[in-house]
C-alpha cells in the first residue's frame, strides 16, 4: 500500500475527492466489459444470488437440493443440457435486480447478457418461457448481444442458436 | 484475500470526537495530545501561508510558528476560544497567526510587515487562479486529504481490507490524481481475489463510503458536527478555483 502525495497535485483535482460520489466511475469502463463477462460467466452462482439479498436468496434455500447451484458457475449453469428452471429464473431476477441496483451492481451491458442469456437458455434447453417480454423484444436484445464486440464465441453461437428459434 | 465481505460494509467506526474539543478542554494528558494532533496536521498550511502569502523567509516564518504555537496557543489558550458560532477554525487561526506576526513586527523593528492586519484578505480570496489568499485554504485541504487517505489505508490495513484500499486507489485515486492509468480489470481481480464483478462494485462502493465517513470524521474535528457540511463546501469551492 502506498501513500499518495498530495503536495504537487492541482487543487482542481483534489477538489474532487471532497465529493467522492462525483468522481467518474472507473470500474467498469466500456473497453473492460470483456473481461468482466468473463469474470462474471466464471462467477459462482449462489455467491452471487446471495449477495442481492432477501427475496432471490430466500427463493435459492428454498429449492430442491437437485436444483441447488452448489459451486456451479454462471457458465457451467447456461452450458448444462437439463438446467433447472427455477434456477434460470431466479438467475434472471438476479440480473434484473442488478440493473436497477446502482453502482454496487453489475454493469448495465453486463446484466443485460446475464438476463437474457438465462431467458434464451431456459427457451432453448427447456423448452420454457420464463418472461413475459414479446418476442419481437426478444429478437432485438439476442441481435443486440450478438452484436457486442465484447461478447465472448459461446455466447455469441448460444444467441445465433435462439436467434433461429425467434425470427 | 478472499475473505467474506460484507455487502457495503459500513461497520468501521465513527470517529464522533471533536479533536478541537479536546485540545481546548479534556484532562491535560489529552489536551496535550489532541492539540499535538491539530498543530502537526494543519502547520503545514500556516508555514504555506507566511511563506507564500506574507512572503517571509523559511527560517523566518518558522521562528514565527514556534512563537505563534507558544505564545497564542499554548500560553494564551487559544484552542480554548475556538467556537464555531463566531466563525470558522480555519479562520480563527490564520486570523490570529496575522495578528501575532503583526505584533512582533512591531515589537521588534517598530513598524508592522508588509501586509494587511484585517481578515478580509482571508475571508474574501479574490477568487483569481492560484490566488495567494487561497494559499492557506488550499494548504489546508491537501494536509486534510493527506489525514483523511492515510486514515482510510490505516483502517483497511488494520481490517486486512486491502481490497477496499486497493479499489480505492486503482480506479479513483491514481487515476484522479495522477492521471494514472486503470488497473485493469482482470489484474485488479487478480490482485484482490474478487469473485465476481458484483463483489468487486460492492466493494467500489464501500470504498468510497469509508472515504466520505472519514474525510467528515476529520473535518468534524476542527469544525464541530454542525458545521461539516458547510467546511466540506467551502474547501470544495477553493479548491475548485485554485490552480497549483
Amino acid at each position: 500500500m502506498t501513500e499518495p502525495d498530495l503536495h504537487g497535485t492541482d487543487p482542481r483535482l483534489l477538489a474532487r475527492f471532497l465529493d467522492v460520489d462525483e468522481v467518474p466511475r472507473r470500474l467498469w469502463p466500456h473497453e473492460e466489459l470483456g473481461a468482466i463477462l468473463r469474470h462474471q460467466i466464471a462467477s459462482s452462482v449462489q455467491l452471487d444470488l446471495e449477495t442481492l439479498g432477501s427475496p432471490i436468496s430466500i427463493r435459492l434455500h428454498a429449492l430442491p437440493p437437485a436444483q441447488q447451484p452448489g459451486k456451479l458457475t454462471f457458465g457451467e449453469l447456461f452450458q448444462r443440457a437439463d438446467p433447472p428452471l427455477e434456477l434460470l429464473s431466479l438467475v434472471k431476477q438476479f440480473a434484473k435486480a442488478s440493473r436497477i441496483r446502482g453502482e454496487s451492481a453489475l454493469p448495465a451491458e453486463i446484466a443485460t447478457v446475464i438476463y437474457l442469456t438465462s431467458i434464451v437458455v431456459a427457451r432453448l434447453r427447456c423448452g420454457q418461457r420464463i418472461t413475459e417480454q414479446s418476442d419481437e423484444a426478444l429478437l432485438y436484445g439476442i441481435q443486440w448481444v450478438i452484436d457486442q464486440p465484447w461478447v465472448d464465441g459461446g455466447t455469441r453461437a448460444l444467441f445465433r442458436q435462439a436467434l433461429q428459434l425467434y425470427k | 484475500m478472499a475473505e467474506e465481505r460484507p455487502d457495503n460494509d459500513c461497520s468501521f467506526p465513527s470517529t464522533q470526537w471533536s479533536l478541537v474539543d479536546k485540545a481546548a478542554a479534556g484532562d491535560s494528558v489529552e489536551r496535550q495530545r489532541a492539540l499535538g494532533d491539530l498543530l502537526k496536521r494543519y502547520l503545514p498550511a500556516l508555514r504555506a501561508h507566511l511563506v507564500v502569502k506574507k512572503r517571509i523567509d523559511r527560517e523566518r516564518a518558522e521562528d514565527l510558528l514556534q512563537g505563534f504555537v507558544t505564545n497564542k496557543v499554548l500560553e494564551q489558550g487559544l484552542i480554548a476560544r475556538a467556537d464555531p458560532d463566531k466563525g470558522r477554525f480555519r479562520a480563527l487561526l490564520v486570523t490570529s497567526l496575522n495578528h501575532y506576526v503583526i505584533d512582533v513586527f512591531r515589537h521588534q523593528s517598530g513598524t508592522p510587515p508588509a501586509f494587511s492586519l484585517g481578515d478580509s484578505d482571508h475571508a474574501q480570496p479574490t477568487g483569481d487562479s492560484g490566488s495567494p489568499s487561497d494559499v492557506f485554504d488550499v494548504a489546508w485541504a491537501r494536509e486534510l486529504l493527506g489525514e483523511v487517505l492515510l486514515r482510510m489505508r490505516t483502517e483497511c490495513e488494520k481490517s486486512r481490507r486491502y481490497d477496499i484500499w486497493g479499489i480505492f486507489e486503482t480506479r479513483i485515486l491514481g487515476p484522479t490524481l495522477d492521471n494514472a492509468a486503470t488497473l485493469p480489470y482482470e489484474q485488479l481481480v487478480r490482485r484482490f481475489g474478487f469473485r465476481s464483478p458484483t463483489q468487486a462494485a460492492n466493494a467500489l462502493v464501500t470504498a468510497k463510503r469509508m472515504f466520505t465517513r472519514i474525510l467528515r470524521g476529520v473535518v468534524g474535528e476542527y469544525a464541530g458536527e454542525a458545521a461539516v457540511d458547510a467546511e466540506i463546501r467551502d474547501l470544495h469551492q477553493i479548491l475548485a478555483r485554485s490552480s497549483r
